[in-house]
């Protein structure tokens, strides 16, 4: 199963568009984030419905 | 980054939530340093959901999440107005559909955090004489409320399993915040204080850390290796050596069957390349 999943990471990292992003109308699939610096309680797209979500994809140059 | 602080302050308790993700594989001194640089005390994801469709050929992008699961809006313009707009729709956060009257405290409550209140307030309203369609709402609200504490007990347990204690730690301080101390319930100020207590809390702490600090540093090595096979090698050998310097360092400590996993595929994936390079 890691396996697979560093293969999927892989995947994504390298041919990023492999698969199409998310665009409006989509419904984000949950993930599992192996590391948080200010660590949520809630991690999962599923558990926050009904409210409103500001995701940031971001990097530093 | 200090719009999205200001508006966490303005609108958290209103119903919108902020997650971030670095997209760099850079080491985590370097994510942490800008982290602390922009005070940020947002969430940030050090794995850039890359195993996601969340997609970003040029830093920053931003994606609007709507009341009912779905994307808005996409972009690194126009996102704030989109938030708003979406957040105009809620009236309770984390509630939809209309409330009775006899329920409205309740899922005012529960909106504004006050979950322990959120459950009194429903079982208030399941002790006393009202139609079917309000009991049957304070029954829901009160199962929600359940299932909420427990998925975060469970959360908590798992992650403290996996040696992930700072995310155990983010769960009790949410029960803790969102239900108080309740008499016949586990305590999170107990629960907190256990975990904080343990000896081998800072050193899964380092060795978790250090994991991922590895891992990202080779993932950078091997992302700017490009196609050329050579540099390909020379990059997943540099990275086998970060996760066995890793694994020298932290024996024994949870990341360690990982770590192999990683090097098992490092160097099967270097194998693959090697035909390639002999055939040069």
């Amino acid at each position: 199963m890691r396996f697979f999943l560093l293969c999927l990471l892989m995947m994504c990292a390298l041919p990023l568009c492999a698969q199409e992003a998310y665009k409006v109308g989509d419904e984000p699939a949950d993930i599992e984030v192996e590391y948080w610096l200010n660590a949520p309680a809630y991690t999962r797209f599923s558990e926050m419905r009904g409210e409103v979500i500001l995701f940031k994809k971001w990097g530093c140059g | 980054m200090r719009r999205w602080e200001e508006l966490n302050k303005q609108y958290a308790d209103k119903g919108l939530r902020f997650i971030t993700a670095y997209s760099q594989f850079q080491p985590l001194d370097v994510i942490e340093a800008e982290v602390k640089k922009m005070k940020l005390t947002l969430p940030v994801a050090t794995d850039g959901y890359y195993a996601s469709r969340f997609f970003a050929p040029t830093l920053c992008v931003i994606w609007v999440i709507g009341v009912d699961g779905k994307v808005v809006h996409v972009g690194q313009e126009g996102w704030e107005e989109a938030a708003l707009r979406e957040l105009r729709k809620v009236k309770y956060p984390g509630l939809s559909g209309a409330f009775a009257a006899p329920m409205e405290p309740a899922a005012k409550a529960y909106g504004e955090g006050k979950l322990a209140e959120a459950d009194r307030l429903a079982q208030l309203v399941e002790d006393g004489e009202h139609d079917e369609s309000t009991l049957k709402q304070a029954a829901e609200l009160r199962l929600k409320i359940a299932q909420r504490r427990k998925l975060l007990e469970v959360r908590a347990d798992t992650a403290e399993v996996s040696g992930d204690y700072d995310l155990a730690l983010a769960c009790w301080r949410e029960i803790g915040a969102r239900f108080g101390e309740i008499e016949y319930e586990r305590s999170p100020r107990e629960e907190s204080g256990r975990i904080l207590k343990l000896d081998e809390l800072e050193p899964e702490r380092k060795a978790r850390r250090a994991f991922i600090n590895a891992r990202q540093k080779a993932w950078n090595g091997i992302d700017s290796s490009g196609k050329d096979v050579e540099k390909a090698i020379a990059a997943y050998d540099a990275a086998i050596k970060l996760m066995e310097d890793f694994l020298k360092e932290h024996k024994g400590r949870r990341p360690e069957a990982l770590a192999r996993e990683m090097i098992d595929a490092w160097k099967a994936w270097k194998e693959e390349l090697e035909p390639a390079k002999e055939s040069k």
